[in-house]
């Protein structure tokens, strides 16, 4: 319970319907004017008048006592709807959600055919069946709303029909009946409360409208519509008398809706997590950084250079730190492996160089990177941008997750050449086509046509890698680029990611949690755990002999080194694979 | 794709036939005499055998319905007599009106329901989004018929920048500029409380399509920001909206009996209010009868649409 209020805006939601239905409640006993006596003389008073606090109506009655009466037929008659059609669709959802076959059948069709009119447009025939008044507003409003009740139960009904205790409960000799109202209802209830508090909302609204359009509450009972209504004749000059009781509609369903959105939060926290972020476009970078210094005039001076990275998560007194002075630098050609089990902070340093790291809730608080010369922890966000997809280029773990389910593959390739380059549109066709063959996919064109579902899980990596290629990049992050994959893909992956690396003289890094593969293709290897580094070196001598404990319990818990003809897959010697 | 709008259109009918059954059975289950009870205060002597014998009144109901159903395919749609002219004629000269309505406050509906939500998730906890989000809270709680009044004080009262009523000026009206010249407050009114709704569902499918992959992969390459959220993100989020803006459609077909009412714009919604008060039953048959068919084929169409915005979707 303290959960549900520890939103502020349940809270008000709950002060601003608790208070008007307090006074509603409370309208007989309160000292107010006699809503229904007219005094002509005192016609359309304003708002401040002596004795009418918030002015008089078209036949001089009192507005404020109007309201507070108002409110409580608007409200009964919605509670009252909203009580029916919650009564009568979710027996409707339960019966089909729990027997199934023709019931099921039958039953949702008929709340198909309720469906297939707009709400109002059905409301309203039902009124002209039943002719205008209160009642028959109720009943029409009730009827309209059967559906959403029964859809929503019907949905729960079934999945919660298929749990174990159900099934369970089955088995056994209990009558289907008791089932039903013993252990699939009490489930069902919190979807009934929160569906039950969504639909007040509307009520509130429709009954209003019904009773706006002279369908609903007739003279002298007057709700909250139609003293709208009232109100409306004298607009011109005297607005307040049709603004007023608007306004107290509003303030009911806000408050009504603001404790809905508490309610579900609270019952079914799956539907929208308040936690869950979106990631803005750059990792947010706090603290004083060091400047990354001047790449060195020599040679073979390194294209990416991280001195004491430490990367954090979350907010408040005690965050998470992933990665705690983590420093490597790598030359063009060269390859790094960077191993460790997951949580090891291998891949948050991967992302960290391109400030690819989710943000909120992660944040770079110290170190300094260098790529290709540009200090990216202090380049601003378009600076960044620049680099992305150019002179650093990704391809990550899971290769149908990672390209967009509904854009070509082509033309997710297109967009990061026209993003970074002055090509036209037939050259940069040409160079997809040329890519994707590189990457020796078979038939270029038709995969560029092709949405990564059509596509094979290997063909997906490849499409990826063709991707990343695209603007020939210095250095090319690969982040677990074979785990999703079967093992046979896996070693093609590989050998094309070492073939790559020749060809185009690539900076690598390559992170896995798994050192048999890392140990085909790296040069030098690094040993993460808890976002430190434990041990780095030559990647031979460090298979061969590592220093570290940890790195030795890694090992040992890797297959492939085991002896046996999986202790070496050829991969250090890369070959162009056929398909 | 032609195989599947077929196969949707099939679909579909069972829809069309259920919604004209359940019409023809609302008015044919009131009690008492059917023919005194669909004309009404109309009834003489003289139509009440007319119509008894037109509808075949005093057959079983499959009998009556096939009869009915016969009557419609021919276009007729019985006689009003508180308009005193065909049923079919009244309500497809309303019917126009409506449709301008109902179209231009479904724009405004999709394009700042999709707008907002889309900067709103964007810049999700900023003021920004906090301010939108409100809005949008106020938006789904407000009464259509009242924002419609606020908007008549405030811009045709107050500012008398806006006419307050009525679909062509009384004086020289009738251009299309002066038919769009009273369009505006109607369809904004309309417009922005269908919208809100749209606006809150966009911004959670958004937050959701933003914490993928994929779009990670996007920022990646590169590409800025601005395409990543409205080209790859809103890409993949609009195929879920597409169902919510079919309700939409209904919506603002249900609400516009509201705003033509406020706004004295003469389409099927005010159409309906008034023959309901005159009780001429065949009447409101007739226009519930064109909208509901017209918000089957709208549903067709989001259907269709989503399967060809994303060809995964095989149902």
């Amino acid at each position: 319970m303290k959960a549900f209020f520890r939103n502020p805006l349940t809270v008000i939601g709950c002060l601003l319907f608790g208070g008007l239905v307090g006074l509603a409640l409370a309208a007989p006993w309160l000292p107010l004017a006699d809503p229904n006596a007219a005094d002509l003389r005192n016609r359309l008073a304003p708002p401040g008048s002596e004795n009418h606090l918030l002015g008089t109506d078209t036949l001089g009655r009192d507005i404020l006592s109007r309201l507070v009466w108002g409110t409580r037929v608007s409200l009964a008659v919605a509670a009252a709807a909203t009580l029916v059609a919650a009564v009568i669709g979710s027996l409707i959802g339960l019966l089909a959600g729990f027997f199934r076959r023709w019931i099921d059948t039958l039953l949702m069709r008929g709340v198909d055919m309720v469906l297939a009119f707009p709400y109002l447009i059905l409301a309203l025939a039902i009124v002209a069946v039943l002719g205008p008044g209160l009642l028959n507003a109720l009943i029409a409003i009730a009827i309209v709303n059967i559906p959403f009740f029964a859809r929503t139960v019907r949905g729960t009904t079934v999945s919660i029909a298929r749990m174990p205790f159900v099934e369970a409960a089955r088995l056994g000799a209990q009558p289907r009946r008791r089932i039903l109202f013993a252990e699939v209802l009490p489930n069902v209830l919190p979807v009934i409360i929160i569906a039950m508090s969504t639909t007040l909302g509307w009520m509130i609204l429709e009954t209003a409208g019904l009773s706006f359009l002279g369908l609903g509450a007739q003279p002298p009972q007057a709700d909250l519509g139609s003293m709208l209504a009232d109100g409306r004749r004298v607009m011109l000059v005297h607005p307040h008398v049709g603004l007023l009781p608007g306004v107290a509609i509003l303030i009911l369903v806000i408050g009504i809706n603001l404790i809905g959105d508490g309610l579900r939060d609270w019952l079914d926290p799956r539907l929208e997590g308040g936690a869950q972020s979106a990631p803005g476009a750059a990792t947010a970078v706090t603290a004083k950084t060091a400047a990354a210094g001047e790449p060195e005039p020599e040679e073979a001076a390194p294209v990416l250079e991280v001195k004491d990275l430490r990367v954090e998560f979350g907010e408040g007194r005690k965050p998470v730190v992933a990665v705690d002075g983590v420093g490597f630098s790598l030359r063009p050609g060269e390859c790094l492996g960077l191993v460790g089990e997951s949580g090891s902070g291998k891949s948050v340093t991967a992302m960290s160089l391109a400030r690819l790291v989710a943000s909120p809730p992660g944040r770079i608080t110290r170190g300094a990177i260098s790529i290709d010369g540009v200090d990216t922890l202090r380049a601003s966000n378009e600076a960044i941008r620049r680099l992305r997809g150019a002179a650093i280029a990704y391809v990550f773990q899971n290769p149908f997750d990672s390209l967009h389910p509904l854009i070509p593959v082509g033309r997710q390739i297109d967009h990061t050449l026209a993003t970074h380059t002055t090509l036209n549109s037939g050259e940069r066709h040409k160079r997809i086509l040329d890519l994707l063959d590189r990457v020796a996919l078979p038939d270029p064109k038709a995969t560029a046509r092709a949405l990564p579902h059509q596509l094979s899980g290997g063909q997906c990596q490849r499409v990826a890698i063709a991707m990343a290629l695209a603007n020939n990049p210095k250095i090319l992050v690969a982040d677990e680029p074979t785990t999703a994959l079967d093992v046979t893909v896996q070693k093609r992956v590989l050998d094309l990611l070492a073939r790559i690396r020749e060809e185009h003289g690539l900076a690598l890094l390559f992170i896995s949690h798994d050192l048999g593969v890392v140990r085909a293709v790296a040069d030098r290897i690094m040993v993460l755990r808890w976002g430190r580094v434990m041990e780095e070196g030559d990647a031979t001598k460090l298979i061969r002999s590592p220093k570290n404990p940890y790195t030795r319990k890694l090992l040992e818990s890797s297959p492939r080194l085991g002896k046996g003809p999986k202790q070496d897959l050829g991969l250090s010697r890369p070959e162009i694979d056929p398909v | 794709m032609i195989l599947y709008i077929l196969k949707r259109l099939g679909f579909g009918i069972p829809v069309v036939i259920g919604v004209s059954i359940l019409v023809f059975l609302l008015m044919a289950l009131i009690p008492g005499d059917p023919a005194l009870a669909l004309l009404g205060p109309y009834a003489t002597e003289e139509n009440t055998e007319q119509i008894r014998e037109q509808l075949a009144l005093d057959q079983p109901l499959p009998h009556r319905y096939a009869t009915w159903i016969g009557n419609l395919a021919r276009g007729d749609f019985g006689y009003a007599y508180s308009v005193d002219r065909a049923v079919a004629e009244e309500v497809a000269e309303r019917a126009g009106a409506t449709l301008l309505l109902a179209g231009a406050a479904f724009f405004i509906c999709v394009v700042l329901g999709i707008g907002v939500g889309v900067v709103a998730a964007a810049r999700q906890y900023s003021w920004a989004d906090r301010l939108l989000s409100l809005s949008v809270m106020v938006g789904i709680s407000t009464p259509a018929f009242w924002l419609g009044l606020v908007l008549i004080v405030v811009f045709s009262i107050q500012l008398r920048w806006l006419p307050s009523g009525g679909m062509v000026s009384i004086e020289g009206g009738g251009s299309v500029f002066d038919i769009l010249w009273h369009l505006v407050l109607p369809a904004v009114t309309l417009g922005f409380i269908a919208a809100a709704v749209v606006a809150r569902f966009v911004r959670t499918q958004m937050l959701e399509v933003l914490r993928q992959d994929f779009i990670r992969t996007a920022r990646a390459k590169g590409l800025s920001e601005g395409r990543v959220i409205w080209g790859y993100a809103l890409r993949a989020g609009i195929v879920a909206t597409l169902p919510v803006l079919g309700l939409q459609a209904g919506f603002v077909l249900g609400g516009a009996v509201y705003v033509e009412t406020i706004f004295q714009w003469p389409g099927i919604g005010r159409m309906l209010v008034t023959a309901i008060a005159q009780r001429d039953l065949l009447l409101v048959q007739g226009g519930v009868l064109v909208v509901a068919v017209f918000y089957v084929l709208v549903n067709l169409l989001a259907d269709v649409l989503q399967h060809a915005l994303d060809p995964r979707i095989e149902r």
